[in-house]
């Protein structure tokens, strides 16, 4: 999944991790940076007890941070039938899942409604106005280039338009769509 | 009528708000077939009410019937968001929605779209 910052990534995240369990699972980053109170089991931050971005076979940097993905952690949840999310919106690391899984990736862009703006004010009443989010909101722009630029290369859009059900709705039919589907 | 137009190299484009004949195309022409639905903005009552404002038309149901079928059309795509290939966004750029649109008709001759590539 590509998208921008709080584009509804999150909230996918959390429908995942509740109500996705039997189809697919998040797949954790491992990231150089402190944990954040918004951080879920998708990140393992600097500190934690599982740290261990050396360990990962997709490392890329993002925000001025360093983050990696493990592969191999891929592999072994595609083998048990489990769809894998990640979110990722860095072009080397997209480039490198789509040469490791080839058509096993599907890659789709959440598109919301809301301005960099509206992330900053959104952020700023839950009280972080940090450096950190403020870079995110510098470069807000970012994750919809990667879609302009590589428009064909995604697979789907999911449009969050406030409507945390209908963001649901649309990725819960893709795995359903998915389930179906034949390599 | 389809097929003649494909059949003279030309490629026919369908305005279709009808899911069941998204569909029906789909399983006719195959991969010959590119289901695109264009976005803008969810559809609120609130947006209705001001375009109706600024056009200076007073006709409640007029607006109504016009909010609904806007609201459906939406719809159409969140349940069944497996059916579609493309999504134009309309974010108000020219510069964007052309881009999409051409990369679109570019498709319809050209091939692989991978790998990822930075903006220029």
């Amino acid at each position: 999944m590509v998208g921008t910052p709080g584009s509804g990534k999150d909230l996918l995240i959390r429908a995942v991790n509740d109500l996705g369990i039997r189809h697919a699972q998040i797949v954790p980053k491992h990231t150089s940076r402190l944990r954040r109170y918004d951080d879920g089991n998708e990140m393992i931050c600097n500190g934690d007890s599982c740290y261990n971005i050396d360990g990962c076979d997709i490392i890329y940097e993002n925000f001025g941070d360093r983050y990696g993905i493990e592969s191999l952690r891929i592999w072994e949840g595609l083998k048990n039938g489990v769809f894998q999310v990640a979110v990722v919106s860095n072009i080397q690391a997209i480039n490198k899942l789509k040469e490791l899984f080839g058509e096993l990736l599907v890659l789709v862009y959440v598109h919301s409604e809301m301005s960099a703006d509206d992330y900053l004010n959104a952020e700023a009443v839950l009280g972080s106005n940090t450096d950190y989010v403020k870079k995110r909101a510098a470069s807000y722009r970012a994750a919809f280039d990667i879609y302009l630029e590589n428009y064909l290369a995604f697979n789907h859009v999911l449009i969050y338009s406030g409507i945390q059900e209908d963001l649901f709705d649309q990725i819960f039919r893709l795995f359903r769509a998915y389930e179906h589907r034949r390599l | 009528m389809l097929f003649d137009n494909l059949a003279q190299g030309k490629s026919p484009i369908l305005i279709v708000n009808d899911v069941r004949v998204v569909e029906d195309i789909r399983n006719a022409f195959g991969k010959l077939s590119r289901s695109i639905f264009v976005f803008r903005e969810s559809p609120t009552i609130e947006q209705y009410q001001k375009l109706a404002a600024s056009r200076d038309v007073s006709d409640e149901i007029d607006l109504q019937k016009r909010f609904n079928k806007a609201q459906a059309i939406y719809r159409i795509y969140i349940e069944n968001i497996h059916l579609f290939d493309h999504v134009i966004i309309n974010n108000r750029d020219r510069r964007t929605l052309m881009m999409q649109t051409r990369k679109i008709v570019r498709s319809l001759r050209l091939g692989p779209s991978w790998p990822l590539r930075e903006r220029r």
